[in-house]
């Protein structure tokens, strides 16, 4: 793919006309199968900017850019449609929808969108066994998967089911807000081994923000969200609604 | 993204909630069984209040209110306020264009259950449900002074045969101090089942009725005047009075004739009614009773409905994560807010048919107590049209209700997007 997963230009994006912009980044790139860390602690915007690259908000000005397609041009449903089919995210916790079991989870955005029902359905063995493969990837087996509600697992079992998820009918960017914070040390080694190397089994780009800098390390590229967003920083807490 | 796939959400988010989502399916399927119930109740009691009396053209008795007097005459609810004389009564019988009358003389009871002097013309020409005739279901009519035909009812619940002797009571206060025992009646024959008051009621001759009360003034047996059942045979015992009678005409044309002929009878007051128009007007009176049941009803289920509303709305906050998480996969705020509305229809549709199975179940238990007790016959038949209409309209006021916590889902999830702040 030559296009670039992200590309922002001069995006600007206030929650009410009158106050002062929460994100203005003049520009931000992130090539096709990049993996770039993002350093962004409370205050810097990161909501809204993971709202402006899922196409939940759009900016009031400027342009957001995704596998190609200007998010900023389509309408809410197609933006909606679009993030079904081509961006998986993981969340810090609460991952998980509680009343589905671990690989109707996993399988969840085969729900919403055609497009990763077909690529998941293309696995041998249909989606199903995709789900139990990404789960096999993700370091669960069958013991852990069947016969247990998502809230029995622990939560580094939890994120690992999510990131299944984010990565089942091979998305082709993924998201990761603070998905270790909740997780111990050995934990998040753990789970941000796996997650490379299930990532780098699809070729999808990788998006890992986080406050936490210990981990950027083990990221091609690092980014300090304050330092490409020119906005004025809000104290922590108070930046979104 | 299809409807269906939004539905198995619903169903698997409903089932995790099994016990609130249980409770309000319950609460829903009682309201929608009393709405059903209560029609069922009020269309039933309404036949079978119809059927009570058929192919008679007129009821005649003492002048009082029409009301009054098809209760006493047909129900056997009620006392007459005054009889009619034997004269009135013939001469009555011999207008032109009367076809037939039954004479029917009321006041005294057994064990409860009312004792109705009348003819054999009786079990030729009454009538009830669709013209159908009295039939026995053992032996035949009186023929004897002291023969007495039993209602199925009285002989069921008294466990009467062929031959066994009763007591007539006198009066009808349930269990007489005063009794007929120096004239016992011989059980001659048992009526067929037939739904309506004839069920309850002891019949005999208009002789035997005036047979045990000729040493008898007032509601006391006169002193010293005992006549023996023996004696009384070879009197003479053709009535004064009676409390009413039944007129069947030569033509329906002649009814309106003889209701004016007989009301306006100058020897003594007489009241002839219609017994369609009597009917008609008794259950009018009945109309504000039946009116308050199908506003409570409807409350009922207005209750019922509320209840699923709270509780979809009382979800709602504790699931702004799930919704979080079903936009970050692609849902859309529409997808969300029909989420609800479908939670809120498959609960509706549950209860409707939990309901309605209630109904029927209910029906089954209730149906044998009914009609022993109240003689009420209430049919176990499929649903009827406007039983449909009911259960389709509890539907879509459940699809309206819906809407509530579906339009808070969706401001939640425009709000919130992918990440809720805890």
């Amino acid at each position: 793919m030559t296009e670039p997963a992200i590309r922002i230009a001069e995006a600007v994006f206030r929650w009410r006309a009158a106050q002062a912009p929460t994100l203005d980044i003049p520009a931000l790139t992130v090539a096709a199968g990049e993996q770039v860390f993002i350093n962004g602690p409370s205050g810097s915007g990161k909501t809204t900017l993971l709202n402006l690259l899922g196409g939940v908000s759009v900016p009031q000005s400027g342009t957001v850019e995704v596998l190609g397609r200007v998010l900023t041009a389509l309408t809410g449903a197609a933006r909606d449609a679009f993030r079904g089919d081509h961006v998986g995210f993981i969340f810090q916790q609460f991952n998980l929808v509680p009343y589905l079991d671990v690989v109707e989870n996993v399988l969840l955005p085969c729900r919403f969108s055609a497009l990763r029902r077909a690529r998941a359905g293309e696995a041998a063995g249909g989606s199903e066994a995709e789900a139990r493969r990404l789960l096999g990837h993700m370091g669960l087996a069958g013991g852990v998967i069947d016969g247990h509600r998502v809230s029995e697992l622990s939560v580094g079992q939890q994120q690992r089911v999510a990131a299944a998820r984010a990565l089942i009918g091979r998305p082709d960017l993924v998201i990761a807000d603070e998905p270790t914070s909740s997780l111990d040390a050995d934990a998040q080694a753990a789970f941000i081994d796996l997650l490379f190397a299930a990532i780098q089994a699809t070729g999808a780009s990788l998006v890992f923000v986080s406050h936490d800098r210990r981990l950027e390390g083990r990221f091609g590229r690092s980014l300090a969200l304050a330092e490409i967003n020119r906005a004025p920083r809000t104290p922590a807490g108070a930046s979104d609604p | 993204m299809n409807l269906g796939s939004i539905l198995g959400l619903a169903w698997r988010s409903l089932l995790s909630r099994r016990a609130t989502a249980g409770l309000t399916l319950f609460a829903l399927a009682v309201s929608v069984m009393l709405v059903l119930g209560v029609e069922k109740l009020r269309h039933e009691a309404k036949a079978s209040f119809a059927n009570t009396i058929s192919g008679t053209d007129l009821i005649v008795g003492a002048r009082s209110g029409s009301v009054q007097l098809l209760l006493y005459s047909v129900f056997r609810i009620g006392n007459a306020t005054n009889n009619i004389s034997w004269k009135s009564y013939r001469w009555a019988a011999a207008l032109p264009g009367v076809a037939w009358t039954v004479p029917i003389s009321l006041g005294d009871s057994h064990r409860g259950y009312r004792v109705m002097g009348t003819s054999q013309a009786y079990f030729e020409h009454y009538r009830y449900a669709r013209k159908r005739n009295l039939a026995f279901q053992a032996g035949q009519p009186f023929d004897d002074l002291f023969d007495a035909v039993l209602g199925a009812d009285v002989a069921a619940a008294l466990g009467y045969d062929l031959d066994d002797r009763i007591v007539i009571d006198h009066g009808i206060g349930g269990v007489g101090f005063a009794r007929h025992e120096d004239k016992p009646f011989r059980v001659a024959g048992i009526l067929a089942k037939t739904g309506t008051p004839v069920d309850r009621t002891v019949h005999v001759s208009l002789e035997a009725i005036e047979a045990i009360h000729v040493d008898w003034r007032g509601g006391t047996r006169v002193p010293g005047m005992a006549v023996s059942a023996e004696r009384v045979r070879q009197m003479d015992l053709t009535p004064r009075a009676i409390t009413a009678f039944l007129v069947g005409t030569t033509s329906r044309f002649e009814a309106f004739g003889l209701l004016r002929a007989i009301n306006e009878h100058r020897g003594e007051p007489l009241l002839a009614v219609l017994p369609g128009v009597a009917l008609q007007e008794l259950w009018d009176l009945m109309g504000t009773a039946e009116a308050a049941l199908g506003a409570i009803s409807l409350f009922v289920i207005a209750a019922g409905l509320l209840g699923m509303i709270t509780m979809l709305l009382a979800g709602l906050n504790e699931r702004r994560r799930e919704m979080a998480i079903l936009r970050s996969v692609g849902a859309r705020p529409g997808h969300l807010f029909s989420l609800l509305v479908l939670e809120a229809t498959t609960l509706t549709v549950l209860g409707a048919v939990l309901g309605l199975a209630m109904m029927y179940g209910g029906l089954a238990v209730a149906q044998p107590i009914l009609d022993a007790q109240y003689g009420l016959f209430i049919e176990i038949a499929p649903p009827t049209p406007r039983d449909w209409r009911v259960l389709g309209a509890v539907v879509l006021a459940g699809v309206l209700a819906g809407l509530v916590p579906a339009y808070r889902a969706y401001r939640h999830s425009i709000a919130d997007g992918m990440v809720v702040r805890t």
